[in-house]
């Protein structure tokens, strides 16, 4: 096996995937550690400018190198570089008996490996969370039923309201009505529209 | 090379370089959690993470984080920093405010501006944002009597939140609450006289406690009044409780003792009905065995009586139907002799009968003595008419016919008359003589029985002779007797005389006492009555006769 491995034939892919266990091993290391490493690698890379795609923009975006971490791209590139290097080499030796020069067979892997690499990528992007919120923005809050929590709600003085967002959550805000109503404690109310933070209400029938 | 050791090279490759993906990923990926919402900036532009997570790319982006926990900030003005109120005075006030961080992305992208990780450190926010909550406070304060910060908590917290409301929001900032947990007076010596505030306050202050304490003074006084007098009505109620309880208990004795006495006699008023009941049961008792007896007494009694009246109604029966019978006898007897009698008229009816036949027959006879003259008359007129009229002949000798007719009917029963007549003469003259028959048999039977009684009053015996004698005189005894005696009638008077010297002459004794006179006296009467007695030897003879030869007193008796 080794002797497969280190056949000269196969030195870009397996220099690849030394690349890949030192790259990961690092990882490991700084997370015992502490060391942000990944983060010094992430500020080497130029910021790319993704609102104004040239053409290694466009080819990176194609790669999906700015949808995905730099290191995680190139470490599943690597991956896919050397075993698809091994394979060819493999497939070859047993084929003709014995192996190839390494540049053939790594332009080769080199073209077989880019496509499967956008392909992971974009499998990648799906299968890994990206970002979730429950936060609410203040407007969503507007056509939604609250009740007056504390004191009356007059045209002069706005009263807490409390009321649920879609996700459950329960929002203490300040409403007070649209008209020159008085509104009491424990008031059904309905928001509709939003005012320098506070909420104009209507009561809420029923 | 073998295959199963190419397989194990790339599966170890594989496997190697997905775990180190992984790890990278990891060391990537940013979390937020329910206390944390972070706000990350830089490739891609701001994106509030709150309740989830995102991938941090290291250099290209940056993670703030906002504490969402609520912040307990407490600020404290008293003494001379103490609050002044609508109504002009010092209170020391402790408020505690609850603030957060509110949950919405404006909010918190806000924060994460303003604030960035002092949300997490309390003592920095609260040097932060502590003037706000004073200026509210004061001026929330100013608006509000410290009574009626003192009752009107929901009106105070209100008022503090439209008042920070909007120094908050700045800040990304909500309160959540806010309590007074300290409210009191300033102490008066932080009142300076020389405050236009204070000095309003003052005398406010002065009024009222002053007010009070003489309020306070009035309450004590009236109090004790009132707890003397209340004790001096506890006394008096506990007195009277006392006299009534002993009342009560006087008259619960009573009660017992009356419906003690009252249960006796029950008791004995029972016991007296029970033996009254007793008794009366006895005599109830005896008496329907009295009554029983009697019953049955009066039953043989009246069974007793009834069979005497069957046997007397029987015996009444009995003898009425003898007198019934009796009668009937003698009805029948009566009715026999009616019978005679009835057979008797019609005797004498026939005799009647036979009389008045010969009569008819004389009638008839006269009677067809007058119709022959009459045919006589009637041919002479019939030959007149013969004479006068041939027309009418038919007719009379119709007549004639007729009238010829009619007189051999009435000749024959003339005849038959005659006959008849005839007959019932012979018939009352063989009546008669069978009469007449009867008669002499009757007369003759009356004959035999006189001669026959004759013949035996001659056959009669010398003794029966002498006994008819003898019953002809019992008859006629008495009248003999009556007269013989006659002369003793005129005697008027007896009168005895005694007259001494007149031997052997009897003399008369006035008294018709009968004592025992002496010998001489009662011979003498003797003798003077036999004298009356002239005709007693007749007398006697006749009484010998028939046996009653010492009679004399019978004679007498007669005599009566």
């Amino acid at each position: 096996m080794w002797d497969f491995i280190l056949a000269s034939g196969n030195l870009p892919f397996s220099l690849a995937f030394v690349l890949v266990c030192a790259i990961g091993l690092l990882q490991l290391l700084s997370l015992l550690l502490g060391l942000g490493l990944s983060e010094l690698i992430d500020t080497a890379l130029p910021d790319l400018d993704i609102d104004n795609p040239g053409f290694f923009a466009n080819g990176f975006n194609w790669l999906c190198l700015g949808r995905l971490p730099f290191l995680i791209w190139l470490l599943l590139w690597l991956l896919l570089f050397a075993i698809i290097g091994w394979t060819l080499q493999w497939l070859l030796m047993n084929l003709l008996g014995g192996l190839l020069p390494p540049l053939p067979v790594a332009i080769a892997a080199l073209a077989v490996s880019l496509p499967l690499q956008r392909r992971l990528s974009l499998l990648l992007v799906k299968l890994l969370p990206t970002t979730e919120t429950n936060a609410v923005f203040q407007r969503e809050l507007i056509g939604l039923v609250g009740e007056v929590v504390i004191g009356e709600a007059s045209r002069e003085r706005a009263a807490e309201v409390s009321v649920t967002d879609k996700q459950g959550h329960k929002h203490y805000v300040m409403a007070k009505p649209y008209d020159d109503l008085v509104l009491s404690q424990g008031q059904l109310v309905l928001l509709f529209d939003l005012e320098d933070g506070i909420y104009l209400v209507s009561p809420y029938p029923g | 090379m073998e295959n199963l050791d190419f397989i194990l090279m790339v599966a170890g490759a594989v496997v190697a370089g997905l775990l180190f993906i992984g790890l990278i990923f990891t060391k990537l990926y940013h979390r937020a959690s329910k206390e944390v919402a972070f706000v990350r900036t830089g490739m891609g532009g701001e994106k509030v993470v709150k309740d989830g997570g995102t991938l941090v790319l290291p250099v290209l982006q940056e993670v703030i984080n906002v504490n969402m926990n609520t912040l307990r900030l407490e600020v404290r003005r008293a003494n001379e920093a103490a609050l002044i109120t609508r109504d002009r005075m010092r209170v020391d006030v402790t408020a505690e405010f609850y603030v957060r961080v509110a949950p919405t992305v404006e909010a918190i992208s806000v924060a994460a501006q303003t604030l960035g990780n002092r949300t997490l450190e309390v003592d920095a926010l609260k040097s932060l944002i502590e003037g706000k909550f004073v200026d509210v406070l004061r001026a929330v304060a100013a608006e509000m009597a410290m009574e009626e910060l003192h009752e009107k908590r929901s009106d105070f917290v209100q008022r503090v939140q439209n008042n920070v409301r909007v120094d908050l929001e700045k800040n990304g900032l909500e309160l959540e609450s806010v309590s007074l947990t300290g409210l009191d007076q300033t102490d008066p010596k932080f009142f300076r006289v020389d405050n236009a505030f204070d000095a309003e306050g003052l005398t406010q202050l002065t009024k009222i406690t002053e007010s009070r304490r003489k309020q306070r003074n009035d309450i004590e006084r009236e109090t004790e009044v009132q707890i003397q007098e209340r004790n001096l009505e506890t006394e008096q109620r506990s007195l009277a409780i006392k006299r009534e309880s002993e009342y009560a208990r006087l008259q619960q004795e009573k009660e017992v003792e009356l419906r003690r006495a009252a249960q006796t006699t029950d008791i004995a008023k029972e016991r007296a009905d029970k033996n009254r009941e007793a008794e009366l049961v006895t005599i109830e008792a005896d008496r329907a065995i009295e009554e029983a007896r009697i019953a049955k007494e009066r039953e043989v009694e009246a069974r007793e009586i009834d069979k005497r009246r069957q046997l007397e109604e029987a015996e009444i029966v009995r003898k009425r139907t003898l007198e019934l019978a009796e009668q009937e006898k003698a009805i029948a007897l009566a009715r026999k002799s009616e019978e005679e009698s009835a057979a008797r008229a019609k005797a004498s009816e026939a005799e009647a009968l036979s009389v008045a036949a010969q009569e008819n027959v004389r009638t008839v006879q006269e009677t067809a003595v007058a119709e022959r003259d009459k045919q006589i008359e009637i041919i002479e007129a019939s030959k007149a008419a013969e004479m006068d009229a041939v027309k009418i002949r038919v007719a009379a000798e119709t007549e004639k016919a007729a009238a010829e007719d009619r007189a051999e009917a009435l000749l024959t029963e003339a005849k038959a008359n005659a006959e008849k007549a005839e007959i019932e003469a012979q018939a009352e003259a063989a009546a008669e003589k069978t009469r007449a028959d009867a008669k002499a048999k009757s007369y003759e039977v009356e004959a035999a029985g006189q001669r026959a009684l004759h013949e035996a009053s001659n056959v009669l015996s010398p003794e029966q002779v002498e006994m008819q004698l003898k019953l002809a005189l019992y008859k006629y005894l008495p009248d003999i007797i009556r007269e013989s005696v006659k002369p003793l009638e005129n005697i008027d008077g007896i009168k005895i005389v005694q007259m001494d010297g007149f031997a052997g002459q009897a003399s008369g004794h006035g008294d018709d006492k009968r004592e025992g006179g002496s010998g001489n006296l009662a011979d003498s009467v003797t003798e003077a009555a036999l004298r009356y007695r002239t005709q007693a030897p007749l007398v006697d003879a006749l009484l010998g006769e028939i046996g009653l030869k010492d009679g004399i007193t019978k004679l007498d008796k007669l005599n009566s």
